[in-house]
C-alpha cells in the first residue's frame, strides 16, 4: 500500500479527521526525536520537545501553506523547541556547581563498544555552547547545507560555518585520546 | 578550517557516523500525543457546539484514607472553599466529594494501584500531557501510588503512564473516553457541584 503524501493527510486532519495526524508523527518522529536526544543529550528531555513541536505543527496546520515540505517545517519546530529547552535547562543548571571532573574520571569499561564510545561523544557534545551543537548536529549528522541550515536556525551562512568549525575543534579536543 | 576540510576530518566523519545511529522515539510517543490531538480536536468541536462539557457534576475521585488526610491538609493550604468528605477506614478506594465555587483551585489526590510499576506518573490537559510533571510516589499501602495535583473547576482528562511507557485509563475513574484513535482517557469534572 503506497503511503499517502503529507498534503493529502494534511487535508485529511484540517476536514475534520485528527486521527490522519497520527500518520505524520509515526513518519517523522524517528528522525526528530534523534536530532533530539542528540542536542539534549537525554531521552526523556527530548520526548518532552518532540511532544511540544508536534503539537505546536498541529496546531499551526491550518495556516500552514506549503504543505509539500511539512517534513522541513515540522523539524525547524523541533529545532526550535529543542533549543528552548536547552536554554531554560542551562538557567536551571546554573544554579547548582556542577563538577564534570568527576565525570571525566569515570571509567568506561569497554572503551572500543560503540555504546560506550557513543556516550563519551555525547558527553563532549554536551560540553559544546547550545549554537555550535546545533549547527554541529543540523551539518554533519542531519547532513543539511548551510542554506537549509540558515533556514532552519535564521542565523547567516558564515557565522553557521564558524559556529560548525568551532564545534569540530571543541570535539577533537574533548575526545582526544578516547579510543582512536 | 572550510567546510571541504571539516568533511575530509576522519576524525569528525567518525563521530558524526555514530551520533547518525537510529535513535527511536518512545513506543508509546504517537499513542500519547494522539491523545492530546483528539483531545484538543474534540475540545475545539465541543466549543462549537456547546456539548455537555457545560453540565455540573459532583467531583468523585478515588482516594486512600491517609490520602484523604493528606488531600484534606493541602485543601487548608491552598484555602479552598467547600466540603469535604471522607469514607471508608482501611483499603481503598475511598471517596471525597468537593463542593465548588468557580474561583477555587482544588487539591485533588489520585491514587493509582500498580504492584509491578518501578514508576507511575500521570499525563492530562493540567499538565500539558507532560509526563514529566506530575509523578506519583509509592505511599504505605503496599503497591499504591498518589499523588496531589490542584485543579481549576472543569472537566480534566487525564491518564497513568506506567514506567515510563504504558499509557493506562485510571480505572476507578467516573468517566473514560475512547477518542477516535482508540486511546482511552479517564476524565474527572472538578468543581461541577454547587
Amino acid at each position: 500500500v503506497e503511503a499517502r503524501r503529507d498534503p493529502d493527510i494534511i487535508a485529511a486532519v484540517l476536514d475534520g479527521r485528527p486521527e490522519a495526524y497520527a500518520e505524520l508523527v509515526d513518519r517523522y518522529r524517528d528522525r526528530c526525536n534523534r536530532f533530539a536526544v542528540r542536542f539534549l543529550g537525554d531521552r526523556d528531555d527530548a520526548d518532552e520537545a518532540l511532544q511540544s513541536a508536534f503539537l505546536r505543527a498541529f496546531r499551526g496546520l491550518a495556516g500552514f501553506r506549503d504543505r509539500e515540505r511539512f517534513g522541513a517545517w515540522l523539524f525547524q519546530i523541533v529545532v526550535n523547541e529543542c533549543r528552548t529547552l536547552a536554554a531554560r535547562r542551562a538557567r536551571r543548571a546554573a544554579r547548582f556547581i556542577r563538577d564534570d571532573g568527576l565525570l571525566d574520571q569515570a571509567p568506561i569499561e569497554h572503551p572500543a563498544d560503540r555504546t560506550a564510545l557513543l556516550a563519551e561523544i555525547q558527553h563532549a557534545l554536551d560540553q559544546l555552547e547550545i549554537e555550535q551543537r546545533e549547527a554541529f548536529l543540523l551539518k554533519h549528522v542531519e547532513e543539511l547545507s548551510y542554506e537549509e541550515m540558515s533556514e532552519i536556525t535564521g542565523v547567516g551562512i558564515s557565522a553557521l560555518k564558524m559556529r560548525v568549525k568551532r564545534a569540530c575543534s571543541g570535539l577533537r579536543e574533548r575526545l582526544d585520546g578516547v579510543h582512536q | 578550517m572550510s567546510e571541504h576540510e571539516d568533511r575530509d576530518d576522519g576524525r569528525i566523519r567518525e563521530v558524526a557516523e555514530l551520533l547518525r545511529a537510529a535513535e527511536p522515539a518512545a513506543p508509546d510517543f504517537t499513542t500519547r500525543l494522539m491523545a492530546i490531538v483528539n483531545a484538543e480536536a474534540g475540545r475545539a468541536m465541543a466549543q462549537r457546539s456547546r456539548s455537555w462539557w457545560r453540565r455540573r457534576r459532583t467531583v468523585q475521585l478515588s482516594l486512600s484514607p491517609l490520602g484523604a488526610l493528606a488531600a484534606a491538609a493541602v485543601l487548608v493550604a491552598f484555602a479552598v472553599l467547600g466540603t469535604i468528605s471522607v469514607r471508608g477506614s482501611s483499603a481503598p478506594p475511598a471517596r471525597i466529594a468537593l463542593g465548588a465555587r468557580a474561583d477555587t483551585v482544588h487539591v485533588v489526590r489520585f491514587v493509582f494501584l500498580a504492584p509491578d510499576a518501578s514508576s507511575v506518573t500521570m499525563v492530562g490537559n493540567f499538565n500539558d500531557w507532560n509526563r514529566r510533571v506530575t509523578p506519583l510516589r509509592r505511599t504505605g499501602a503496599a503497591g499504591t501510588w498518589a499523588v496531589s495535583v490542584p485543579l481549576p473547576p472543569g472537566p480534566h482528562q487525564y491518564a497513568f503512564i506506567v514506567d515510563g511507557t504504558t499509557w493506562t485509563p485510571d480505572p476507578a475513574a467516573a468517566t473514560t473516553v475512547t477518542d477516535d484513535f482508540g486511546t482511552k482517557t479517564s476524565v474527572i469534572a472538578v468543581g461541577g457541584a454547587s
